[in-house]
């Protein structure tokens, strides 16, 4: 006898989560799948560690599964989730590394943060994206979150002003001070491999 | 913001496609060598923001997480269930109670006035009589849970 198989439709984020909520727990694995890219980011990106990226990740769904009987989608299910992601790490971050968290509100101290070393060699392409990736990786948690949501995950400022709770224009604000200082630095390093 | 340049925000506005086909900021940036070099600083920054992180998550991350909210399930009966369920259950007492009518399910009726015997103030045979009209809705309810949780399934 053959089997025809039928090809399943993409549920929508409201009818995935009914059906969780419902008590179809296999679903939920449909829901990592969905969002375990938006989470991996976020949680890479503020702490940089595989091991504890890993162990957040997996706090991160289980909170989203506890609570998913209180979200009401007055905002989109991403967001929610990112939300529950930033703040885990900023939780977890608070309790191992309390120096890091604090929102940086002028240009002068966000550069002190980030080290204005020059690498030996950042000619080729490949070495210049490795050097901003280091410089990103010096900056606090909030930017790297917010430089993370908006370039890797095409998040609007609305979106990420819900996430990280901030008015939209500290988002907007954040962003354009997070990119000059890296493209000052790029320049700079650029100007000194040159000279 | 420097005299005669577009400003490190327009720059961005314009990578960020905030200002697409912009007439003048296209025709200065052909016509101004400082204004594209930092243009293409910002494009090489924005390259590197945009790159994956070269981090995969463990499958086992998935797993773990399966493991852990399959145990608790989710066996709960929502307010409009509950609410049913109430409803109906003191329909049928009270219908039974009013009207005295009764059915007689022999030793069904007699287990279930030992039981409620031995709870202090209440009347037996109202609720020994009457108890297949709290069995039925119960049963029914149960065998829509189990449909609606793919528990048992319909064959059409």
């Amino acid at each position: 006898m053959s089997v025809i198989e039928k090809k399943v439709p993409l549920l929508s984020d409201q009818n995935l989560v009914k059906k969780i909520r419902r008590g179809d727990t296999r679903r939920f694995g449909e829901l990592i799948d969905r969002y375990q890219r938006l989470v991996l980011h976020i949680v890479w990106r503020m702490t940089g560690d595989q091991q504890i990226t890993e162990d957040l990740v997996q706090d991160i769904f289980i909170k989203v599964y506890d609570n998913l009987d209180g979200f009401r989608f007055e905002s989109k299910l991403s967001t929610w989730i990112g939300r529950i992601a930033y703040n885990t790490c900023i939780n977890y971050l608070r309790r191992e590394k309390p120096v890091m968290i604090d929102d940086l509100p002028d240009d002068s101290e966000i550069k002190w943060l980030i080290s204005s070393d020059r690498p030996d060699d950042i000619i080729e392409d490949h070495d210049q994206k490795q050097y901003i990736h280091r410089l990103i990786e010096q900056l606090p948690p909030l930017y790297r979150a917010i430089l993370t949501m908006f370039h890797l995950q095409a998040m609007s400022y609305k979106e990420i002003a819900e996430v990280v709770d901030k008015p939209e224009g500290t988002i907007k604000s954040y962003l354009f001070r997070a990119r000059k200082l890296l493209k000052e630095r790029l320049t700079a390093a650029q100007e000194g491999v040159t000279s | 913001m420097k005299q005669g340049h577009l400003t490190e925000y327009q720059l961005q506005q314009y990578l960020d496609g905030q200002h697409p086909h912009d007439y003048d900021i296209e025709s200065h940036l052909t016509g101004c060598h400082t204004c594209r070099e930092t243009l293409e600083s910002y494009r090489i920054v924005y390259g590197a923001l945009s790159a994956a992180p070269e981090v995969r998550l463990n499958a086992s991350v998935r797993s773990r997480v399966m493991a852990q909210i399959r145990p608790a399930g989710r066996f709960k009966i929502s307010f409009e269930t509950g609410f049913s369920i109430a409803f109906l259950l003191t329909a049928m007492i009270t219908a039974g109670y009013l009207t005295g009518f009764s059915v007689d399910f022999g030793k069904i009726n007699g287990f279930f006035a030992g039981l409620i015997e031995q709870l202090p103030k209440i009347n037996v045979r109202i609720i020994s009589d009457n108890i297949v009209f709290i069995l039925v809705p119960l049963l029914i309810i149960i065998v829509i849970e189990l449909l609606d949780k793919k528990v048992i399934k319909l064959k059409y």
